[in-house]
C-alpha cells in the first residue's frame, strides 16, 4: 500500500486530501469541521477525517506533502519588503513575524501533529500542486494546463503541458503581477470582502456596463504574447495590505465604496460600481483568453486544465471554453487553495509509483453523514424524525410541493460548490422560492443568483451548450434558453451556473422522479450554509442548522426531519 | 478639619480589619489574605513594567533592525531588478 | 514526541531554510536571515509577536 496525504494551510482555505494506491480516498475542509469560514490554521482535523475515511493511521502514511515551498515564500516575502523598503516599514516586522514566527515551522508542526518522523514530509510548489489537481482529475490523457491565483511563492500565473511522460512547467509571470491580486483590489474597493467577496463582484459585473474599461487598461494591460501587466502604482500593497489598492487607484475610479452600506441597484451612484465590476471583469477574462490562447499555441493541446483561485471565476470560464480555441475545458471543483492539498497528494502519490487517478466522479470525498443516530437527537429537541424508505422520492415530492428542503447526503463536498451532498433545494421555476430562500436563510445581496442543477441527458433543452467538463462541478456559467420558465436560477444577463448530474446520483433520481410527475426538471441548487457561515459537513451541524434556519424539510442520511404544527 | 478627617479614616481602617478577621475567620487568616494581596499588587505592577518594557525593547530591536535591513535593501534593488512578462 | 527530537526538527528547518537562500541567488541575504531569526527570537521573548495582526491577504 501507498498512502500519500496532501496538506494545504497557513494562507486561506486549510485542507487535506488522501491519496491510497493512486485512489483519491477522502478530501476535506478544515473550516467544514472546525466552523471558522476559510480557516487557515493546520488543518488538524481535517487531516485526522481523511485518515479515519482511509481507515489507516498516521504511521501508515508514506508521506506527507506540503502544497508550497515555505522556504521559497519566505524568500520572496523578504525580497518583496527589502526591494520597496523605505515604504515597507510598517510591513516588514508583520510579514516577517508571521512568516518566522509560524510559517517557516510547517514541517514540524505536521511532524508534531501526525507524530511522524520529519524526513517523511515533503513540499511540492504552490503551481504545481495547483497543475496537478486540474490534470489529473480531468478526464484528459494529456492537457494544457493554466493556473492562475493570486500568488504561490513567486508565480502568479503559469502554464503547464501534461502528457505520458508527466507535468511539466511551459512558462510563468513572477509576483506581483497577479491577476487574482488585481481582482482581489477591485474587490475590496467594491467593500467586498477580500477572499470571500470575489463571488459577489462577478455576480454584480452581469448589472453593468463595461463603462471604464479605458481606466482598467491602465490597471491592466495585456501583451500580444498573452503575457499581462499590472500598472503597480495602482495597487498599494505595503502600506494598506488590507486593502490591496492604493491612493492612485482612488484617484483613478473615484472613492471606494463603504462595506457597510446595503445595495441598492435603481440608484445612480451603485451602478456605477456595478460598472466598475464589469469593466473588472471583462478586462480578467480578457487577460484570461490570452493566456489560454498562448496556451494553446505553445502546447497545441485540444484540452485545457484550470485551476488556481481565479478558476473559481465561473463566468470566465464560460469564455475561456468558448474563445481560447479548446475543445474541452475542465476546471477542478476545489480549484482554490485548498485544492493544492489533493494536487500535492497525488504528486506524492506519483513519485512513489502509484498509478494516476480516475477522473474524478463526483465532488463527495469528505466526512459522510448517518441518519438514524441524529433522529434521536433531532426528537430529543422537540422536532420529528422520520425514516425514510425511498429518500429521492420523498424529496422531489416536497420540492414539488414548493418546499424549501435541506439535503444531507452521503459525504460532503470538496470545494466550495454544493453539488447536492449538503444543498439546499427548491423549485427554479417559481421567483417566489428564491425570495423566500433569501429571507429565511441566505440573506444574500440581491444581485447574487442561485444555481440549478438539472440532468445530464436534459441539459441540453435548458442549457445553451449541454454538459460539458466543467457543468458537473458547477464551475461554469450557460445561457438560459428559457428564462421565463426558470425566474429563480437565471441572473440578470439570461445565464445561470448549472450543475448537471447523472440518473444514477441521488440528485439526478430527484429530477428522474420531478420529471416523472410532468414537473419542470430542473431545480434551484444552493449551498447549505447559513450567511457567513462554512457549509454544513456533520449530521450534527446539519441538525443545529434545521434549528436555526427556516428551511421546511430536511434529509439528513434516511432520516427526514419536520417540525410540528 | 483634617484631624477629623483622619479619625474618620482611622475608623474606616478599624472597620475594614474587624470585618476582614470576622470573615476570614481568624486572625491569623485576615494577615495570610493580606499578604496574598500584596503580593497580588506586586505581580501587577510588575506586569504593567513589564509590558512597558517589552515595548521599549521592541521598538529598539526594531529600530536596530531596520537600521541592519538598510544596506541589504539597497543591495537588493539593485541585483534584482522586478521583472514583469513570461519567465 | 521528545524534547529533543523536536529540537533536532527545528534545527533541521533553519538548516534547511539556509540551504534554500545558499541555492537560490539570494545569498546575499543568509547573514540578515540570521539576524531575524535572532531577532525573532527575542521578539517572542519580549512578546512582540502578540502585535503581530493576523493577516488580511496571501502577500506574506
Amino acid at each position: 500500500m501507498t498512502a500519500v496525504l496532501g496538506v494545504s494551510a497557513h494562507y486561506h482555505d486549510a485542507a487535506a486530501a488522501l491519496v491510497i494506491d493512486g485512489r483519491i480516498v477522502a478530501a476535506q475542509h478544515e473550516e467544514r469541521l472546525s466552523r471558522i469560514k476559510n480557516d487557515a490554521s493546520l488543518p488538524k482535523r481535517a487531516m485526522d477525517a481523511v485518515l479515519r475515511l482511509g481507515g489507516i493511521s498516521a504511521g501508515d502514511l508514506d508521506a506527507v506533502v506540503f502544497y508550497e515551498n515555505p522556504y521559497a515564500k519566505l524568500e520572496r516575502v523578504l525580497v518583496g519588503t527589502l526591494r520597496a523598503f523605505p515604504r515597507a516599514l510598517r510591513q516588514f516586522p508583520r510579514a516577517l513575524g508571521s512568516q518566522l514566527g509560524g510559517k517557516i515551522w510547517v514541517m514540524d508542526a505536521l511532524a508534531d501533529a501526525l507524530s511522524i518522523p520529519r524526513a517523511r514530509i515533503e513540499l511540492v510548489r504552490h503551481h504545481q500542486a495547483h497543475a496537478a489537481s486540474a490534470v489529473y482529475c480531468s478526464p484528459f490523457e494529456r492537457a494544457a494546463v493554466m493556473v492562475v491565483d493570486a500568488v504561490g511563492e513567486e508565480a502568479c500565473t503559469s502554464l503547464w503541458h501534461a502528457d505520458a511522460e508527466g507535468l511539466r512547467e511551459l512558462t510563468h509571470i513572477d509576483y506581483p503581477h497577479s491577476l487574482g491580486l488585481f481582482y482581489a483590489a477591485i474587490t475590496a474597493y467594491l467593500g467586498f470582502e477580500v477572499n470571500d467577496g470575489e463571488y459577489k463582484v462577478m455576480g454584480l459585473a452581469a448589472y453593468g456596463k463595461p463603462a471604464r474599461r479605458e481606466e482598467m487598461a491602465r490597471l491592466l494591460k495585456v501583451a500580444s504574447d498573452g503575457s499581462y501587466e499590472l500598472g503597480l502604482d495602482y495597487f498599494d500593497r505595503f502600506t494598506r495590505t488590507e486593502l490591496g489598492y492604493g491612493q492612485k487607484l482612488i484617484g483613478l475610479l473615484g472613492p471606494a465604496r463603504s462595506p457597510f452600506e446595503r445595495w441598492d441597484l435603481t440608484t445612480e451612484r451603485d451602478r456605477a460600481y456595478a460598472d466598475i465590476a464589469r469593466s473588472a471583469q471583462d478586462a480578467l477574462e480578457d487577460a484570461l483568453i490570452a493566456i489560454a490562447t498562448e496556451a494553446k499555441r505553445r502546447t497545441g493541446e485540444d484540452a485545457l486544465c484550470l485551476a488556481g483561485g481565479v478558476a473559481l471565476n465561473a463566468v470566465a470560464n464560460r469564455r475561456i471554453a468558448r474563445e481560447a480555441g479548446f475543445a474541452n475545458v475542465f476546471v477542478q471543483p476545489a480549484a482554490g487553495d485548498a485544492g493544492g492539498a489533493l494536487g500535492a497528494a497525488i504528486l506524492g502519490a506519483l513519485t512513489r509509483g502509484s498509478p494516476r487517478p480516475a477522473p474524478l466522479a463526483g465532488a463527495d470525498l469528505g466526512v459522510a453523514v448517518a441518519g438514524a443516530p441524529i433522529a434521536t437527537h433531532a426528537r430529543a429537541l422537540g422536532l420529528i424524525a422520520l425514516p425514510v424508505v425511498d429518500v429521492a422520492s420523498a424529496i422531489a415530492d416536497a420540492i414539488a410541493a414548493r418546499e424549501i428542503v435541506a439535503c444531507v447526503q452521503g459525504r460532503c463536498e470538496w470545494g466550495p460548490r454544493a453539488l447536492g451532498f449538503r444543498s439546499i433545494l427548491a423549485r427554479a421555476d417559481d421567483v417566489e422560492m428564491r425570495e423566500r430562500l433569501n429571507r429565511a436563510v441566505k440573506k444574500r445581496e440581491p444581485f447574487r443568483p442561485f444555481a440549478p442543477v438539472v440532468l445530464e441527458s436534459d441539459a441540453a433543452a435548458w442549457f445553451a451548450g449541454g454538459a460539458n467538463a466543467m457543468t458537473p462541478f458547477m464551475t461554469t456559467v450557460a445561457e438560459v434558453l428559457k428564462p421565463e420558465a426558470l425566474p429563480a436560477v437565471t441572473h440578470v444577463d439570461g445565464t445561470a451556473r448549472v450543475q448537471t448530474v447523472g440518473p444514477s446520483t441521488q440528485l439526478g433520481a430527484v429530477l428522474g422522479h420531478l420529471k416523472q410527475r410532468g414537473d419542470i426538471p430542473v431545480i434551484l441548487n444552493t449551498s447549505l450554509n447559513g450567511p457567513g457561515e462554512p457549509m454544513v459537513a456533520t449530521a450534527t451541524d446539519a441538525l443545529s442548522f434545521f434549528v436555526r434556519h427556516g428551511v421546511d424539510r430536511m434529509f439528513i442520511d434516511d432520516v427526514m426531519l419536520t417540525r410540528p404544527a | 478639619m483634617f484631624a477629623r478627617v483622619l479619625e474618620d479614616e482611622r475608623r474606616h481602617e478599624l472597620y475594614t480589619r474587624e470585618l476582614l478577621v470576622r470573615l476570614s475567620g481568624g486572625e491569623a487568616a485576615a494577615a495570610r489574605a493580606l499578604r496574598a494581596s500584596v503580593r497580588w499588587e506586586l505581580k501587577r505592577t510588575w506586569l504593567r513594567h513589564g509590558r512597558a518594557l517589552s515595548n521599549h525593547l521592541f521598538t529598539a530591536t526594531m529600530w536596530l533592525l531596520y537600521l541592519v535591513i538598510a544596506p541589504f535593501a539597497l543591495v537588493m534593488r539593485a541585483r534584482a531588478p522586478r521583472a514583469s512578462g513570461w519567465r | 514526541m521528545s524534547g529533543l527530537r523536536r529540537l533536532g526538527n527545528r534545527l533541521q528547518t533553519i538548516r534547511e531554510v539556509l540551504g534554500h537562500f545558499a541555492r537560490s541567488q539570494s545569498f546575499v541575504l543568509i547573514p540578515l536571515v540570521l539576524v531575524l531569526l535572532a531577532a525573532g527570537l527575542l521578539l517572542v521573548l519580549t512578546g512582540g509577536l502578540a502585535y503581530v495582526a493576523p493577516f488580511v491577504y496571501a502577500l506574506f
